[in-house]
């Protein structure tokens, strides 16, 4: 463990000084939108790291502690750790340092209490994660759910967080990446938009604190990450920065999530709107720089690129003939959409008062207070005033229109449009910097905000306070089981045979110590077959589909194959 | 920070009373009170009129107050529920 925490700490501190040395020779770029530049160099090199280790069959923390020593040496001689950027909070209010401190704790406890909860990402995003741990190489095995092959470009610095100490305690730490980085764009739009530092400083605040994004910040989904990379692209935009950054970022965008491209017609506007779509603005990007917008695309591309090589389709399951979805994605355009979206967004979602506020924020919106009680109402002031703000507002509700258009109506639709509320946060702030008596409202707002994001659906009070008495080491929810409280079996490898979208991620315990394997057979003596043939004694089988029901009903006749519990079935000798 | 500018007055009230007709012929009237389109088409409507800044300012705050209670009411059992019982 020391040797694991010793080589996250060394990795940690070569990316960083390795972004500084990229972004000083790639960015002459305006105070404020250096942490941002920062960031997404280091996203880059992460996402690089982890692709490179993966591939080659060395994804372990003794290659990458290596790599990073070695990197190290040159970068500290270069004397990168010089003009490291500070935290672009000058001129921030003492109660918005105080509010963004108990933020920030509250983040990183949450970080260490949470263990992976959240459905999605324990049944499709975290899987194939483990098995890259457990492998040391990306492996063909992704998981049981439909979606394992989407893009995992957010899961690689999942791994890069978890690699090192071979443990998922700091797995939520990738999402706080985002964090940091959504809070440091906002911070460089608003000061593009004219606020002061002060109101600056507000908007991020308010902004951080917009439940559906807080709370998938730390529920290990791809949206909030998504949000963030869709505002750094904004405010590279507006700051001016060379336009193959702007593309790397795109390329590292539609790695992380499909549906971040979407939202990419609204910045395109955005480029438009400022004449950044022009040849001397190309001519003006350093020639290197374009190394950088070929390593991005390249990053983000692996992907589709992958799911063609072995599937023939780079959107795979999406798009193949026959393919029925148990969580059913729209693949293309639809016309209906986008009024159903927009309605229901206006006309339910947008109170967010459908239930528990949680990350995929199911019925609701997830924009919060702030935006709802002061940004829309701001929004109108801040529109008639501000011709900058009214770019922005036309750019992102572009963003937002063309990803409606492209996304079912179905209950978790408005968690790809974590970004717009930043618009809203943005005119919150600079209407309370110019009528200080809506302050309190504005505060009153965020305090509600805060009270909101303490917990979501998926993790209750109860749940997280006994997270927290917990050991670190074995601090997960394979104890409660998922579904039935049944207790878990004690063998170091089990099978999985349940439903598609059940939560497998759970079985591989917080340490990545237990093998998982993932039987597809549709005969019961294939599938005890296959269970004595990888000596696996336990099955865990939650919700199974009629077909795999009636092949353990038919197992369990046999007499070979014992059903322990709602979830848990045995072999029998 | 660009210099205010005051667009023609009349624009504010036709896109209010436009808003205003829109969610009264297709919304529930019961549910009209909490209607967030219908408060902010109230707030644009004042712009329609020449105002004191601080007349302004205090419609803002009576607009933002009033949103905020609709918010709190819709979520506050809701956080409650999160908060106390076990699942």
């Amino acid at each position: 463990m020391i040797f694991g925490l010793a080589a996250l700490l060394l990795a940690n501190a070569a990316t960083i000084l390795g972004a500084n040395a990229l972004r000083r020779r790639f960015c002459t770029e305006s105070p404020g939108s250096e942490l941002v530049h920062l960031l997404l160099f280091r996203l880059l090199l992460i996402s690089a790291a982890v692709l490179a280790c993966g591939l080659l069959r060395v994804l372990n923390a003794t290659t990458l502690a290596a790599v990073s020593v070695a990197a190290l040496v040159p970068l500290v001689l270069l004397r990168s750790h010089r003009d490291l950027p500070r935290l672009p909070i000058q001129g921030a209010s003492r109660p918005v340092l105080i509010a963004f401190a108990l933020v920030a704790v509250r983040l990183l406890l949450q970080v260490w209490i949470f263990a992976p909860h959240q459905g999605d990402a324990v049944s499709y995003h975290l899987p194939k994660m483990a098995e890259w741990i457990r492998a040391g190489a990306f492996t063909r095995e992704l998981g049981a759910h439909s979606h394992v092959t989407f893009p995992g470009g957010f899961e690689l610095v999942e791994t890069w967080w978890t690699v090192f100490l071979r443990h998922d305690v700091l797995v939520e730490m990738a999402g706080l990446e985002f964090v940091l980085l959504a809070a440091a764009a906002v911070l460089v739009i608003a000061r593009r938009c004219g606020l002061s530092d002060r109101a600056a400083a507000f908007a991020a605040l308010f902004f951080v604190l917009t439940p559906g994004f807080h709370l998938g910040a730390t529920s290990a989904l791809n949206d909030a990450p998504a949000a963030a990379l869709t505002l750094a692209m904004v405010a590279m935009v507006l700051d001016g920065s060379p336009l193959p950054l702007i593309v790397a970022v795109a390329g590292i965008g539609v790695g992380v999530k499909p549906t971040f491209g979407f939202a990419l017609t609204g910045v395109a506007l955005l480029l438009l709107l400022q004449k950044r779509l022009t040849l001397a603005e190309l001519a003006r990007a350093p020639k290197p720089a374009w190394t950088c917008a070929v390593f991005g695309l390249a990053a983000g591309s692996y992907w589709y690129l992958r799911n063609w090589a072995w599937f023939g389709n780079p959107f795979h399951p999406l798009g193949t003939p026959g393919f029925q979805d148990p969580t059913y994605v729209q693949f293309g355009p639809r016309w209906m959409s986008l009024p159903q979206n927009l309605a229901s967004l206006i006309d339910q979602r947008i109170y967010d008062s459908a239930g528990i506020m949680n990350p995929n924020v199911d019925h609701m919106a997830g924009w919060g207070a702030v935006a709802f009680a002061c940004g829309l109402v701001a929004l109108v002031d801040a529109c008639r005033e501000s011709s900058m703000l009214r770019r922005v507002t036309a750019a992102v509700s572009v963003s937002m229109l063309t990803t409606m258009l492209f996304v079912q109506n179905d209950a978790w639709c408005l968690k790809y449009l974590f970004y717009v509320p930043a618009v809203l946060a943005l005119a919150a702030a600079w209407r309370m910097d110019r009528t200080p008596e809506l302050n309190p409202v504005g505060w009153l707002a965020a305090a509600f905000c805060f009270a909101m994001t303490m917990v979501s659906y998926d993790l209750p009070m109860s749940r997280a306070v006994t997270l927290a008495r917990e050991p670190w080491r074995t601090r997960s929810l394979t104890a409660y089981s998922p579904r039935t409280g049944s207790a878990d079996s004690p063998d170091d490898a089990v099978g999985y045979y349940g439903s598609p979208i059940g939560p497998s991620y759970v079985l591989y315990r917080p340490d990545f110590s237990r093998r998982v394997v993932y039987f597809r057979d549709t005969r019961a003596d294939l599938l005890l077959e296959a269970m004595a043939r990888e000596q696996i004694r336990d099955l865990f089988a939650p919700a199974p589909t009629p077909e795999q029901k009636a092949v353990l009903e038919e197992a369990r006749r046999s007499g070979r194959l014992q059903e322990r519990d709602e979830v848990w079935w045995s072999r029998l000798p | 920070m660009d210099r205010p500018r005051t667009l023609t007055a009349p624009w504010f009230l036709v896109a209010a009373v436009a808003v205003l007709g829109w969610r009264i012929l297709t919304q529930a009237p019961a549910s009209l009170w909490r209607d967030w389109c219908v408060i902010v088409a109230l707030y644009l409507a004042s712009h329609a009129f020449e105002l004191r800044p601080a007349t302004r300012s205090r419609a803002a705050l009576a607009a933002m107050i009033y949103l905020l209670g609709i918010y709190v009411m819709g979520q506050t059992p809701w956080i409650l529920e999160s908060w106390r019982g076990p699942r």
